[in-house]
């Protein structure tokens, strides 16, 4: 039977690329609240302007649930079909990778691009946002390594 | 007595949240304001823009090369 792994890794990378961004949300945004997702247009020492933020940032959150429900819903489909392996190094691969593609398309578009927020506010755009998109390449090699590099012999086991 | 008790709680700690987005105080207003200003329609774009993209590269993963016949 041919093996098929696309289903799997488009499950994988969206699922990446949600968690990935509630990472950027609940690390970044909420505990260690570095930024928000207008800090750079709305200084975040007034009360309105940190409310109107938390508005935009809630819906940034909403954006990252569905994106994961959608990689959940991928996940099943590709888990129900005959000619997708379900091999971990893929979904792992493909998670690794969502997650990347995510950190360089956010940091592209809006920290650098656009300019509505850095990664450390403070310091408006600074090594960090570089560091950012860094994470983001890094992120995408060892994932397309990790789903290019398993063997013919594994994937059909994994039928 | 324990009913009373509980409803006592619950008011006093809704107080706290006088200055919610969809309450009506000044502060409540003023965001409302903002967020539905003349920046709505730029700030939803911002927003959702990351994941268009993002969509669309799962969507090229799913469906594979499109250059093969």
């Amino acid at each position: 039977m041919t093996v098929n792994k696309k289903p799997l890794t488009a499950a994988g990378t969206l699922l990446g690329m949600g968690m990935g961004g509630f990472v950027d949300g609940i690390l970044f945004h909420q505990i260690l609240q570095l930024h928000s997702m207008l800090s750079a247009r709305l200084p975040q020492d007034v009360l309105i302007n940190v409310k109107i933020s938390m508005v935009w940032d809630g819906l940034f959150h909403a954006f990252t649930w569905i994106t994961t429900a959608a990689g959940l819903a991928l996940l099943w489909r590709a888990g129900k079909r005959a000619d997708v392996p379900w091999n971990g190094k893929i979904l792992w691969g493909a998670m690794l990778l969502g997650w990347g593609i995510f950190n360089l398309v956010e940091g592209l578009i809006d920290h650098h691009l656009l300019q509505v927020h850095h990664v450390v506010e403070l310091k408006g755009l600074s090594v960090y946002d570089y560091l950012f998109l860094g994470s983001g390449v890094v992120f995408i090699l060892i994932g397309f390594m990790l789903i290019k590099g398993v063997d013919r012999k594994e994937l059909q086991g994994d039928l | 007595m324990k009913i009373s008790l509980f409803l006592l709680l619950f008011f006093a700690s809704s107080i706290a949240a006088h200055a919610c987005t969809m309450c009506n105080s000044k502060t409540a207003s003023a965001v409302r304001a903002a967020v539905f200003g003349p920046d709505l329609l730029f700030n939803l774009a911002i927003t959702v823009l990351p994941f268009i993209i993002c969509s669309l590269i799962a969507f090229f993963i799913y469906h594979g090369d499109f250059t093969k016949k």
